[in-house]
């Protein structure tokens, strides 16, 4: 089983699966100063909804260009806001690196961590883009090729 | 990202397609003949009179099962690019439809379609406008929801989602609300049709008013009747479908225009500019169709041309809807919840039930075609 809640030796690298989850990367955070660990925050623009709406036989392709188009926006608008989210709270606290990248979230995420990480930091359920309609936890901690931490949203 | 010719694009096309057309010859030729015959419950093809199955909603239940069960959730990508040209399936199929009437009968059709498809398009808006205000919902939920409740579902949610900034999880969640609606109302409707012993006439016009899913209108109207010549439930059906898809456009300009009113930073909509972007051009194929049929460019009716024109469409629609049915998700449409469900249930349910009322006791049995 990849999900660990014990520790067997200090992470040295912390991968941080990034969402708008309460709470999630005050513990990912704490983690990395606790250990001096590296702490790297991935954040996925989801680019699997031209799939999500491929059932839509209808509309045309200015409507379903424009729709993609929006989304596109909204999805740089989230990662920029991570970006500085990320920037500002880890900045001469620990020592970090943003990653950002574009896919199947839970596809994007495993490639991640398939660059070899002590431990990874996932919220749970993870929020990322359209895995807010999927249960992307599961797939990503039965592929998981490293230590999993799930982290619930913190109760506000 | 490796890019590939216009060989290597077709060939990437084939796996997908030979397995939706492969799943298709199954269906109709050994399945659908075999539930024909077989007895249950003392009655023979109890599965097709009682069920109302055939191979269109076969189509479409085995698309779901390739996708939830035996593809694990996700479309594999060896069938991807393949299954993604179910809308290329669809679309062509519903200008083929055009063939099935004269501009006389498509303007005497039309005629009635519009009148009750403007009302229940705009009487929905308002309703869905109100619930909004009731349940306290973000402008923006409320005028998504509007549109896709109001109009044609999935398809109006996208066209409207861009000019009143929807967050995209609430996106998310209004069409997997819509979608979970929609293939409920699909495999409910040709029992309740079937139960209440309405004629092809009343079920296509009921279906085309209250369904709120413009592909679920043409996939029910198949299952109820899966026939497709004047006169039957797709013909009827399909003038509603053309009806609501037109007037798109004007119920999103609409909405804009009443999302943006209520915002600080107020911007002004265009309707030429939604009209150029958002009018679903391939209606124009439809009438073309139609004008074709009207001078009688696709022979008398029993004609071969005719005949071959409509196994083709049964063709092209089935190998359609394996697809639709592989893009329905079961976990996204679990997913769907808070207050878009329940206006989507509540504004849904009551177009559905009044739609009903209203060909109940307005609609005659028959019309001519």
């Amino acid at each position: 089983m990849n999900t660990a809640v014990h520790n067997s030796g200090a992470p040295r690298t912390l991968l941080l699966v990034l969402d708008d989850t309460p709470g999630v990367f005050e513990e990912a955070l704490r983690i990395a100063k606790q250990h001096k660990a590296h702490l790297t925050g991935l954040f996925v623009l989801d680019a699997t909804w031209n799939g999500y709406v491929a059932h839509d036989w209808l509309s045309g392709s200015g409507s379903r260009g424009d729709f993609l188009d929006y989304i596109n926006d909204e999805e740089k608008k989230s990662a920029q806001e991570a970006l500085q989210r990320f920037e500002a709270q880890t900045k001469g606290v620990v020592e970090a690196e943003f990653v950002m990248s574009a896919g199947h979230v839970v596809e994007q995420a495993i490639a991640q961590m398939e660059k070899g990480y002590d431990l990874v930091v996932v919220p749970n359920p993870l929020r990322r883009g359209l895995e807010v309609m999927r249960d992307g936890v599961a797939e990503l901690t039965r592929k998981a090729p490293c230590r999993v931490l799930l982290v619930p949203a913190r109760q506000e | 990202m490796e890019e590939r010719g216009t060989l290597g694009k077709l060939a990437a096309i084939i796996p997908g397609l030979a397995l939706m057309v492969g799943t298709l010859a199954v269906l109709r030729l050994y399945v659908e003949p075999w539930m024909g015959e077989v007895t249950l419950f003392g009655v023979k093809g109890w599965l097709v009179k009682v069920l109302s199955l055939n191979y269109i909603l076969l189509s479409i239940i085995t698309g779901m099962l390739f996708r939830n069960f035996i593809f694990g959730g996700r479309i594999p990508a060896w069938a991807e690019e393949g299954f993604r040209t179910t809308r290329l399936f669809i679309k062509t199929g519903v200008i083929m439809l055009g063939s099935l009437y004269t501009l006389q009968t498509l303007l005497k059709l039309g005629v009635s379609a519009a009148v009750l498809i403007l009302g229940f398009v705009f009487g929905t808006v308002f309703l869905v406008m109100f619930l909004g205000r009731m349940m306290k919902v973000d402008r923006s939920v409320t005028a998504v929801m509007a549109a896709a409740c109001g109009v044609c579902g999935v398809s109006a949610a996208v066209a409207a989602a861009p000019g009143v900034r929807a967050r995209p999880v609430d996106l998310a969640l209004a069409i997997a609300t819509i979608l979970g609606f929609g293939i409920l109302t699909m495999f409910i409707s040709p029992f309740i049709g079937t139960a209440l012993n309405l004629s092809d006439f009343q079920y296509g016009a009921w279906v085309g008013t209250g369904i709120l899913n413009s592909g679920q209108v043409l996939a029910t109207c198949l299952a109820f009747n899966p026939n497709i010549a004047p006169g039957t439930a797709v013909a009827y059906g399909e003038v509603w479908n053309v009806v609501r898809v037109i007037s798109i456009p004007f119920v999103v300009f609409a909405i804009t225009v009443w999302y943006w009113k209520g915002e600080a930073d107020a911007k002004k909509a265009s309707l030429s500019k939604i009209l150029v972007s958002k009018f679903p051009v391939f209606v124009l194929g439809f009438f073309g169709m139609t004008a074709l049929s009207s001078l009688g460019m696709l022979g008398a009716e029993g004609s071969e041309t005719l005949h071959l024109l409509r196994t083709f469409m049964a063709w092209i629609f089935g190998i359609g809807l394996v697809g639709q049915g592989a893009y329905i998700d079961f976990r996204e449409i679990k997913a769907a919840g808070g207050k878009p469900l329940r206006i989507g249930i509540i504004a849904g349910t009551t177009k559905y039930i009044l739609a009903l009322i209203v060909i109940l006791l307005f609609m005659p049995k028959e019309v001519g075609f």
